[in-house]
């Protein structure tokens, strides 16, 4: 009897003794790449006061619980419970189809109308600083996967906000005087939503990159008075990576939703040869080529996992664009976030020059940064979910 | 440290326990007491000193006390005690809110700077007092070890949260004591019953009070105000027995009985009953301390017994906190005990239990609302949304989601606050003693299911934020 007694405590024991022993011998990380954050590593404050405060003993807390052994394994099997007890939101972020493999993203409510006021007011006194330098700006909205995919999600849910949202948005602008541009509108009724993004990542995919491409073209062709004809999106031209895709969605769930995402590319083969990139001004520094820029994970090992970002283009501060085979001699600058990555060098093959500026790392004002370039068109294109582009630089 | 979190659960007690077990009997007293400070100095290191002053004060008054004469300067040496011990902890916990009243009053303004609440004072404080009040009255000696004193009022398991441990209950077993194997096992299981009780079913339905409590008034919808209280009530016993648990738990691993703090309170059939299940150790503390020396209810006429109550009671609100809301929580506790007392313990009798159940159950949930809420306004218009007195919805979106997403922990909550396992365990602990054949399988099942348990709530525990007990603010 006393031996099975000895059962329960020796194995409580043994659990505890062996989770202890892994903490001690696992190596320390320090990025946790699925929570996008950094790790508390064993960097700790040491001071007396610090000791005091108690700042030593929380920054060992973190330390133990960021470290703990098989921490993201732990974290995977929570988001499979969660799921696998119906929750609603998951993360209290997404809703999930397991049996399609959509994310789609908690209905968001009414923006403030300070925070949209703020937003507007923010582009007019840039407007009105770039007129000093007489460079004429115009403002677009990519339509981003949160806004327009809104199925398949319970029954129950609110409605989504973003479409007022970004109505309302645009209308202050207008009102402000400012020229804008929602890029939905321009894109066919007839192209299904659900055929434009990745179910597990908060961008679009190539078909839905390239349809806002070819709205994009078009709204800039009114502006700039020109007729330049868009690439048109052909088969032939069409490529897929057979990797594994991470969803930016999906990492936050620790790649729980079975999908059938994948990166693909279109664009024609002159691309590889017909630019001169500079990560900066033209003439600054080390000169890239097309492969050097875009779809780098062609490159990568099979069984790899591929992310948007490595599947099309990283995020630059400023990329400069020489093209030797142009339909315009324009210079424009497109001030973007993630959306534009996919596509930068379709709109770029079309000018003489462009430069790419995300505003997100960069320093310094923008008007200034826009006006040391002197570009003939200033076109600022983001996603329809982004209310703080201006306030990032 | 939190008992619920990695540090505690895969550093702390591990070693504890290994080092426990191989040091020699005379110096598991004193490694006990050194993990004890260990234990508290990682969350309030500054406070030690504190509480390593008032062990001191209480160690060399109940010396004093013990050893003098005369019945009046042994009188004066206890009041002496008690108002040093209240003093620290009025400075602590009262001292705000007095000088907030008496600026109200005069309309002076007094110069305040409030200091934070040293986790775990008005459980230690009261520990130290009812010694000292044992001592008095010669229920016990005076104890002369500082290292024993000490660990009576620090050892870590009851620390922070409780139970308030008497020092005649332990008393003899910090001298000696033996831990058996069924302590261990017993000890172990019940650490992880509260552990569990803490993690996977408190902590959720935390998640779903404070959600609920944080929405303003106009937004609360009947629906969803019902489920609010309901989590919050669920939390709350969770939080506090899922703790006590744990408590009896350790401090069964290392060799110390404690008191029971809950007895499946929720199915209590009259308030009266439902206080002498709940948080049993502060009930009885202060029925000892307060109640009897008041006279209790032989005194000379019925009204004293009503006035002893109110006290009583107002005091008990006050304990959890320096606010208008928990003395009149404690006070609406004092009515109702008043009232069943006088006539409604006798109606009572007369109807189906069920009602006695549904009787007890509303009038707890609407003193949690009190108790849970920051203020009297809210409160009252949390529970007008309850019964339909506003014009807010009967439902909205969160009620669904907040009923379909933790219906799970609602349905584990409610059968786990009915002694349903507990009878089980009984019946099988019962038979395991008779039958090797059947005690065999038993602990094989139990040491799976048990392991089982302890990684399901690592898995809780590794998604956590941090997340302390509700009752360690207090």
């Amino acid at each position: 009897m006393k031996i099975l007694n000895l059962l329960l405590p020796t194995a409580f024991l043994a659990v505890l003794v062996i989770g202890l022993t892994l903490f001690f011998t696992t190596e320390d990380r320090e990025v946790s790449e699925m929570e996008n954050r950094e790790l508390q590593t064993a960097n700790f404050s040491t001071n007396v006061q610090d000791i005091i405060s108690g700042k030593l003993t929380k920054e060992v807390e973190s330390y133990i619980s960021d470290q703990f052994a098989f921490r993201d394994d732990w974290m995977k099997s929570f988001v499979k419970f969660q799921s696998a007890t119906g929750k609603t939101v998951i993360k209290d972020q997404y809703y999930v189809d397991a049996r399609t493999g959509w994310i789609v993203s908690k209905a968001a409510d009414l923006v403030p109308e300070e925070e949209l006021d703020a937003f507007v007011e923010n582009f007019k006194n840039i407007q009105e600083g770039l007129s000093a330098h007489d460079i004429p700006m115009a403002f677009f909205t990519f339509p981003a996967k949160a806004t327009y995919i809104r199925k398949p999600s319970p029954s129950f849910v609110p409605e989504d906000m973003g479409i007022k949202n970004n109505a309302r948005l645009h209308e202050k602008l207008t009102a402000n005087g400012i020229d804008n541009t929602k890029i939905m509108d321009a894109i066919p009724k007839a192209v299904d939503v659900h055929d434009m993004y990745f179910k597990t990542d908060h961008h679009w995919n190539m078909f839905g990159a390239y349809q806002g491409y070819l709205a994009l073209m078009k709204t800039i062709n009114e502006r700039i008075g020109e007729k330049i004809e868009p690439i048109p999106f052909e088969e032939k031209n069409m490529s897929c990576l057979p990797n594994d895709f991470s969803g930016s969605w999906n990492k936050v769930l620790y790649l729980t939703v079975a999908n059938d995402d994948q990166i693909c590319y279109n664009y024609p083969e002159s691309f590889e040869n017909q630019f001169s990139v500079y990560m900066g001004k033209v003439g600054e520094g080390k000169e890239y080529t097309f492969n050097d820029i875009y779809a780098g994970a062609k490159n990568m090992d099979k069984n790899e996992f591929v992310s948007y970002a490595t599947g099309y283009s990283l995020d630059y501060a400023m990329l400069s664009f020489l093209n030797e085979d142009y339909d315009s001699d324009k210079h424009i600058v497109i001030v973007k976030d993630s959306y534009m990555n996919a596509i930068q060098f379709h709109v770029a093959s079309h000018f003489k020059q462009t430069t790419i500026l995300d505003l997100r790392y960069s320093k310094g004002d923008p008007v200034n940064m826009i006006a040391e370039l002197d570009p003939d068109y200033v076109f600022f294109a983001y996603n329809d979910r982004n209310f703080n582009v201006v306030e990032q630089y | 440290m939190v008992f619920s979190s990695l540090i505690f659960l895969y550093v702390f007690l591990p070693l504890v326990i290994v080092l426990y077990f191989i040091s020699p009997k005379w110096f598991r007293n004193t490694l006990l007491l050194i993990a004890s400070l260990f234990f508290y100095a990682w969350g309030e290191p500054k406070y030690v000193v504190l509480m390593l002053l008032s062990i001191v004060v209480n160690y060399i008054m109940g010396i004093f006390i013990d050893k003098a004469d005369g019945k009046s300067k042994r009188l004066t040496l206890l009041v002496a005690t008690i108002l040093i011990n209240l003093a620290i902890l009025g400075y602590y916990k009262y001292a705000g809110f007095f000088i907030d009243i008496y600026s109200d009053i005069t309309g002076q303004q007094v110069e305040w700077e409030a200091v934070p609440l040293p986790i775990g004072i008005s459980f230690y404080t009261f520990q130290a007092i009812s010694y000292i009040i044992d001592v008095y009255r010669r229920d016990v000696k005076a104890n002369r070890s500082l290292i024993d004193l000490s660990l009576f009022i620090t050892l870590f398991p009851q620390l922070v949260a409780g139970p308030i441990v008497r020092y005649q209950t332990i008393d003899e077993q910090i001298k000696s004591r033996f831990t058996s194997s069924s302590d261990l096992m017993i000890g172990t299981r019940r650490f992880i019953q509260g552990l569990g009780k803490k993690v996977l079913i408190a902590n959720p339905m935390g998640e779903v009070a404070d959600q609920i409590f944080a929405l303003s008034a106009g937004d609360l919808t009947t629906g969803t105000a019902w489920i609010g209280i309901i989590a919050y009530s669920l939390q709350i016993y969770f939080d506090f027995s899922g703790y006590s648990d744990m408590a009896i738990g350790l401090a069964r691993i290392f060799g110390f009985r404690f008191e029971e703090n809950f007895n499946y309170p929720y199915i209590s059939q009259s308030i009266t009953e439902f206080w002498r299940r709940w948080h049993i150790s502060l009930s009885s503390w202060f029925r000892d301390y307060v109640y009897f020396p008041l006279g209790g209810s032989r005194v000379s006429h019925q009204w004293k017994v009503y006035r002893n109550l109110l006290i009583v009671w107002t005091l008990t609100g006050f304990w959890h906190g320096a606010s208008w809301t928990f003395m009149a929580w404690g006070f609406y506790y004092g009515i109702i005990i008043c009232l069943e007392k006088k006539f409604i313990l006798k109606w009572l009798e007369k109807i189906p239990r069920f009602f006695r159940h549904v009787y007890v159950l509303i009038l707890v949930m609407i003193g949690w609302v009190f108790f849970r809420a920051d203020n009297f306004a809210y409160s009252w218009d949390y529970i007008k949304t309850m019964f339909f007195m506003t014009d807010n919805v009967a439902y909205d979106y969160n009620t669904i989601v907040y009923l379909m997403d933790y219906a799970i922990y609602f349905v584990a909550a409610i059968i786990l606050a009915i002694p349903v396992y507990i009878m089980y365990q009984k019946w099988s602990e019962t038979k395991a003693e008779h039958s090797i054949g059947f005690a065999i399988p038993l602990r094989i099942v139990q040491t799976v299911i048990y392991v089982g348990l302890i990684l399901f709530i690592t898995m809780f525990l590794v998604n956590a934020t941090h997340n302390p007990f509700i009752y360690f603010r207090f």
